[in-house]
This record gives structure tokens, C-alpha cells and sequence, in this order.
């Protein structure tokens, strides 16, 4: 391995070169003659602090994702990142397969950021100042890895947190969690980078655009950003989940079919879906049947005003009857509904 | 007493049975309105359980009635859909 790395750096490197040449003098800062850039790539080729960072951060990778690739064999979790919804997975494999992978993933980001400075040394990208590249990658490799290994150290927690029961608002909490930290990290990368005027400027007319787009957007579609707000409410308040039955304050009542980002479905008894949008979902009264543990059955009997002395037998006849029947429990779908 | 008597029944026969009365509840124009009130430890999200105790319910107060050989009122006043 330790041979193999520098011989496919040669070979990249003198095809990219290669194919640079001709348009160099649009592309580069500097200007070199050919003699002068064959030198340059003996000199980086020999650089020893180059070619050792290469070796031993793409060893560390290879031996990680050989870790990776073990523990999900042993958890079936052989291409996909454990998500949220597999809580069935152990808590020690869990963090052991997200370690590894974080691991995995610094030292790849470490490669190959170290793989484009020593190619900027030879061919001069552009927008690659390899000095402050050098500079900034143990920061940015040490970031992505911090970044990846609290992701994954925070997806063990919840998930031991929830252990098998219904993720509900866990989900939402997952995901924000998830945003803040790779928000986090591209800032860090970006003040690391320290990116040069031209890329400012780009940045700049990106943000601006960005900007009057937020503004044109959120006078389009105001409605729209309503509904979404009102989604991710509804996920954080955590009143209902797919599967339970709900009766709204309008009387709707069903089960929820699906929570979207825009709108929830709910099919009623007599199997007709009713679609609701998000942000009126939250403002309604919401009575979750599913989450309720009793139950109540409530008849109300008329009798003649001639049969006022048998009221009270009746009654506790009922009382009687009740507590003898009850106790058998019957499970039957053809059912007496109410005495009208 | 018989209270005490019924609510031991009550624990001993049927475990899921929480709470319940039955009890006159007022007199209308032509008619005396009872009312029949019970709670069970029964999920209503569960609708095939909650559905056959229901009529386990109805049908033991049915039973009663036919013991003591009364008869439901027929109110001259539509009460169903206004309650």
C-alpha cells in the first residue's frame, strides 16, 4: 500500500497535468515553463511530508471502512447507515459501526484534501491556495470527524432513549440536531479555507440571490410555508403518529394515513380519506383514541312513569347483570350499538 | 350493604371494569330518564374489544329488563337527536 499510493499520485498527477497544459495560462496564478513544472512535480513527488500524510490517512481509512464493512455484516446494515427507524439494533454495535465510520470519514476527507493540495503544488487549481489548504486540513479533517462522531454518538443516545417505542418528536430532534451540527461544520470549514476575493464575491451574489429569493418566495407561497411550518409543528408537538386514531375539534375523526410536510391524511370509518393541512392541524383541539387507556359505555334508558316502583330493581338488576357478563368477555364484531 | 356486595363482585368477576353506576337521572314530561354509566380499563383504540363489551352492556341491561317485564318509554318528544 505503501508503494501503491505514490505511483497512482505520479499517474493522476501527470494526467491532469497532461490535460491542463494547454489552457494553463487561463487557469493558473502562476506561470510556468514545462521545464519548470516537471521540477515541481519531482520536488512535491518527493516530498516526504506529502506522501507520508497520504499513506498513513488513506491506511487509516481503508482499515476503518474495513471495520465499517464488518460491523454492518454482523448487523445487516451493510450499505445503509443505521437510521432512526432500526432500534432493534444494539447500543454497543450502533456506536461501534458510527465511530468507525466517523473515523472512516476523517480520514478520507483527509486524503483527499491532501491529495488536492499536492496536486494544486504541481498543477495550481484556481481557487486552491495549497498553503493555507496545508494548513487548514488536520482542522477540517478533525471537524468532519468530531461532527460525524457526535452525530453518531447522539443517534446511540436517542435511541437507547426510545428503546422500541414510537419515535414521535425523537425523529424531529434527530434531524435538528443533525442540521445544527453540519451547519456548524461547513462554517468551520469555510473560516478555515479562508477563500480568496473571486470566491467571495461569489459567495456574496449567492447570498444576495438567495436572499431576494427568500423574499420573492415568501410572498409567493405563504400559504405554503404556513403548511410546512405547521408539519414540523405537528411533528414536535407530537400529539399523534401514523397508525393512531384521532378526533379532531371539528368533529373529523379517523386514523392518521400519513403526516407530510404540507398536509396530514386521515381516513375516517367509512374509508374515505380527508386531507388537512398542517397549519390548520394545529390549531384544532386534538383527542388521541389510540394513546387513551379507558374506555366508556354510556346508555341512557326511558321508562313510563307506570313503571316507577321497578326503576330501581331495573337498575340494580343492571348492576347485577353487568358484573356477571363482564367478566366473560365475548370478542365479537357483530355488535349491538345502542338502545334508541 | 348491597353496594358493597356489587362492587366485591365487581373486583372479583370482571378485572377490567373501573368504575360504573346505573341511576335515575331525572323525570321528563311523559317519561323517567335513567342513565347507565360504566368505565373499563379497555383501550377504545382496541374497536373489536371495546365493541363486543359494549354490547355485553346493552345486553345484560336488555336481560334486566326482561326479568322485571318493564318496557322502554316511547318519549312524544324526539330525545335522541337533541341530547
Amino acid at each position: 500500500m505503501m508503494q501503491v499510493i505514490p505511483m497512482l499520485l505520479i499517474a493522476i498527477v501527470q494526467a491532469v497535468s497532461a490535460f491542463q497544459y494547454p489552457c494553463s495560462n487561463y487557469v493558473g496564478h502562476h506561470h510556468h515553463d514545462v521545464a519548470g513544472r516537471r521540477h515541481t512535480i519531482l520536488q512535491s513527488i518527493e516530498d516526504p511530508t506529502l506522501i507520508e500524510e497520504l499513506s498513513i490517512s488513506g491506511t487509516i481509512g481503508l482499515l476503518a471502512n474495513s471495520i465499517v464493512e464488518r460491523t454492518g455484516m454482523a448487523n445487516d446494515l451493510v450499505k445503509d447507515e443505521p437510521t432512526m427507524d432500526d432500534s432493534s439494533e444494539s447500543t454497543r454495535s450502533l456506536l461501534l459501526y458510527g465511530i468507525a465510520d466517523s473515523i472512516d470519514d476523517t480520514a478520507w476527507v483527509y486524503f483527499f484534501l491532501t491529495l488536492v493540495a499536492a496536486i494544486d503544488t504541481y498543477i495550481d487549481i484556481h481557487y486552491v491556495d495549497s498553503d493555507i489548504l496545508k494548513e487548514a486540513i488536520p482542522t477540517i479533517a478533525v471537524t468532519v470527524g468530531i461532527a460525524r462522531t457526535l452525530s453518531s454518538i447522539k443517534r446511540t443516545l436517542l435511541l437507547q432513549r426510545i428503546s422500541g417505542k414510537k419515535l414521535g418528536r425523537t425523529r424531529i430532534y434527530d434531524q435538528f440536531i443533525d442540521f445544527i451540527l453540519t451547519f456548524s461544520t461547513c462554517g468551520v470549514i469555510l473560516s478555515e479555507l479562508q477563500l480568496d476575493d473571486n470566491v467571495g464575491m461569489g459567495f456574496q451574489s449567492l447570498f444576495a440571490i438567495s436572499g431576494a429569493s427568500a423574499v420573492f418566495f415568501s410572498l409567493v407561497s405563504k400559504d405554503l410555508a404556513e403548511h410546512i411550518v405547521g408539519g414540523l409543528a405537528v411533528q414536535v408537538w407530537d400529539a399523534f403518529s401514523v397508525g393512531e386514531t384521532i378526533t379532531l375539534g371539528n368533529g373529523l375523526s379517523g386514523k392518521v394515513v400519513s403526516i407530510g410536510l404540507v398536509e396530514t391524511e386521515i381516513e375516517s370509518s367509512n374509508n374515505v380519506i380527508t386531507k388537512i393541512p398542517n397549519s390548520k392541524i394545529v390549531n384544532e383541539r386534538v383527542s388521541n383514541i389510540s394513546r387513551a387507556t379507558k374506555s366508556q359505555v354510556v346508555q341512557t334508558l326511558r321508562f313510563s312513569y307506570g313503571d316507577i316502583k321497578l326503576v330501581p330493581k331495573v337498575l340494580a338488576d343492571i348492576q347485577g347483570e353487568c358484573f356477571f357478563l363482564l367478566s366473560l368477555m365475548f370478542f365479537i364484531n357483530e355488535v349491538i350499538t345502542s338502545y334508541k | 350493604m348491597i353496594v358493597t356486595i356489587f362492587s366485591e363482585e365487581i373486583e372479583a368477576s370482571c378485572p377490567k371494569l373501573d368504575r360504573g353506576s346505573a341511576m335515575l337521572k331525572s323525570y321528563e314530561a311523559d317519561h323517567i330518564q335513567t342513565e347507565v354509566n360504566y368505565h373499563f380499563d379497555i383501550p377504545p383504540g382496541n374497536v373489536v374489544e371495546y365493541g363486543s363489551n359494549r354490547e355485553q352492556v346493552l345486553l345484560a341491561i336488555g336481560r334486566a329488563i326482561e326479568k322485571n317485564n318493564v318496557t322502554f318509554a316511547i318519549p312524544a318528544i324526539n330525545y335522541v337527536n337533541t341530547e
